[in-house]
């Protein structure tokens, strides 16, 4: 074995001295390509060596934002700076350089109430839908626009040739190249990032746990986990249908289901038993009304609405 | 502009994510860790003498029928195979087609320990790896700048290179040494 991988560090060292002479513009292309041609071990040296200097460009955006750059965006928050520092000798060591230049633009504040869904066109091919309850704050820099999603939900859609956009959600950040993505807060600290279409690349907010989204799939990340679910074209839908101002449900538990659409609901649903939690619905409902919804549930649970001034009390109606 | 052929990139975005997982089952199939590796490798050196790559609907798959054809040309040359070499040629697991989801698992610390590789270079190495990769800076101007010659930077370069990628392989080590061999299965008549 060990001859073998003095064999292969010998071709590594080989493959490397291609792939600079090829970023120096010196290299010969026929003189590579016979080289790598030679044996498939040389081939495969280079997709690796190639594959691992290509995984350095993931550095560059945090290089690029130093701790001192994000203050306007982010508020003071101890451990998240600490761990920026700790982890930033390499910005730190770049911004001794002197050519990190941070372009300070003004940054905004939107917010929606219960209810409302607010749209957001930046220019250059930048779109943020903004749904129920939520609050986000963005900024354009020199190459990027940024954008934290303070709580709630948000959609980015970006068209192609617009420039790159970063999404910081607290637990992470998303750094969009192009097409749909959605991110969601949910409770104790966990993100859901829904990848419609198009690219993108996650970090948790210590610069870990890296993933690269191009396909459509939710990633999940909480403190010490990460998880990521490829969806099926209907679990997309569901993910997605807000943007269309529906609610689609698909056989989740009742208080589930509620829970979803108190969301949108500045008069909420209460279930005035919890025993009926349990029960499962489907359809399409409008996330603006719940009439349809209450609808269902009486005609296929016996499920009574009671409208009181500041709720809606569900229960069943027990046959006498 | 990119070196990579088209095989090549399939090679790495398809293939070479399974990695982990792909020495995992090679494991099953060897005597040992060093065999395990060299029958992956011996399996992309087929799979990049392909002609028709592009119609594999599930490369990871494929990757692992490979490896196993390959072990089992080798086990019949072979004097003495253990019986856990032949379970598991019972056994199969095909990796995940979503490489995603390898890249939140195995990507885990990849951050981390790409930014600790960088800072183990060695000073001067590390000074154009910095300038070339976060700043973007052409070698040319790196050379300018740094008052090299454009050949001792690209020198400075491949010695990078080469480091990273060790660096960053050794990295994906700890991963392998989880995936322990498949436990001896008795199910074999199954």
């Amino acid at each position: 074995m060990s001859s073998d991988n003095t064999r292969e560090e010998r071709i590594e060292a080989r493959a490397a001295e291609w792939l600079a002479a090829i970023e120096t513009g010196r290299a010969d292309r026929a003189a590579f390509e016979a080289w790598r041609a030679a044996d498939p071990a040389h081939a495969i040296a280079f997709i690796r060596v190639e594959g691992a200097w290509r995984r350095l460009d993931q550095l560059a955006p945090h290089a690029r934002h130093t701790p001192r750059d994000d203050a306007p965006l982010v508020p003071a928050h101890p451990s998240r700076r600490q761990a920026l520092v700790a982890g930033g000798c390499l910005a730190v060591a770049l911004a001794a350089g002197g050519t990190v230049v941070a372009t300070r633009a003004e940054a905004r504040t939107v917010t929606t109430a219960v209810g409302e869904r607010q749209r957001l066109h930046i220019d250059e091919g930048i779109s943020l839908d903004l749904n129920t309850a939520s609050s986000l704050r963005w900024r354009k820099t020199a190459d990027a626009t940024e954008v934290r999603l303070l709580y709630g939900e948000v959609s980015i859609t970006l068209t192609p040739g617009a420039p790159r956009c970063i999404l910081d959600v607290g637990a992470g950040r998303l750094l969009i190249q192009s097409g749909h993505h959605i991110a969601r807060v949910r409770p104790r600290g966990r993100v859901d990032v829904v990848a419609v279409s198009g690219t993108a690349r996650f970090v948790d907010e210590r610069g870990e746990r890296p993933a690269i989204l191009d396909k459509p799939g939710r990633l999940s990340v909480a403190p010490g986990i990460s998880r990521w679910q490829p969806l099926s074209e209907q679990a997309i839908r569901i993910a997605s249908a807000w943007e269309e101002g529906e609610l689609i449900l698909d056989g989740e538990p009742l208080s589930v289901a509620v829970a979803e659409f108190n969301r949108y609901l500045p008069r909420p649903l209460v279930l005035g038993d919890p025993a009926i939690g349990t029960v499962r619905l489907g359809g399409r409902f409008l996330t603006s009304d719940p009439r349809d919804f209450i609808e269902a549930l009486r005609r296929n649970f016996a499920i009574q609405a009671t409208y009181e001034s500041r709720r809606i009390v569900l229960a069943r109606v027990e046959p006498r | 502009m990119s070196w990579l052929r088209p095989i090549d990139a399939w090679l790495a975005s398809h293939i070479l994510p399974h990695e982990a997982d792909l020495i995992r089952q090679a494991r099953r199939w060897t005597m040992e860790d060093g065999e395990a590796r060299d029958l992956v490798h011996e399996a992309y050196a087929q799979l990049l003498q392909l002609a028709a790559w592009d119609h594999i609907a599930n490369p990871a798959a494929y990757a692992v029928r490979t490896i196993r054809n390959l072990a089992m040309q080798r086990m019949r040359r072979s004097r003495i195979v253990s019986i856990r070499q032949f379970a598991g040629l019972e056994e199969f697991d095909y990796p995940d087609q979503s490489p995603d989801s390898f890249a939140v698992v195995a990507g885990r610390d990849e951050l981390r320990r790409m930014m600790a590789a960088v800072e183990s270079l060695p000073a001067a190495c590390r000074r154009v790896v910095l300038l070339r990769k976060f700043e973007g800076m052409a070698p040319r101007d790196i050379a300018g700048q740094l008052g090299l010659s454009l050949s001792t930077v690209e020198k400075h370069l491949a010695r990078g290179m080469v480091l990273l990628t060790r660096a960053m392989r050794d990295g994906d080590e700890p991963a392998l040494a989880e995936a322990a061999p498949a436990p001896y299965r008795p199910q074999l008549r199954a």
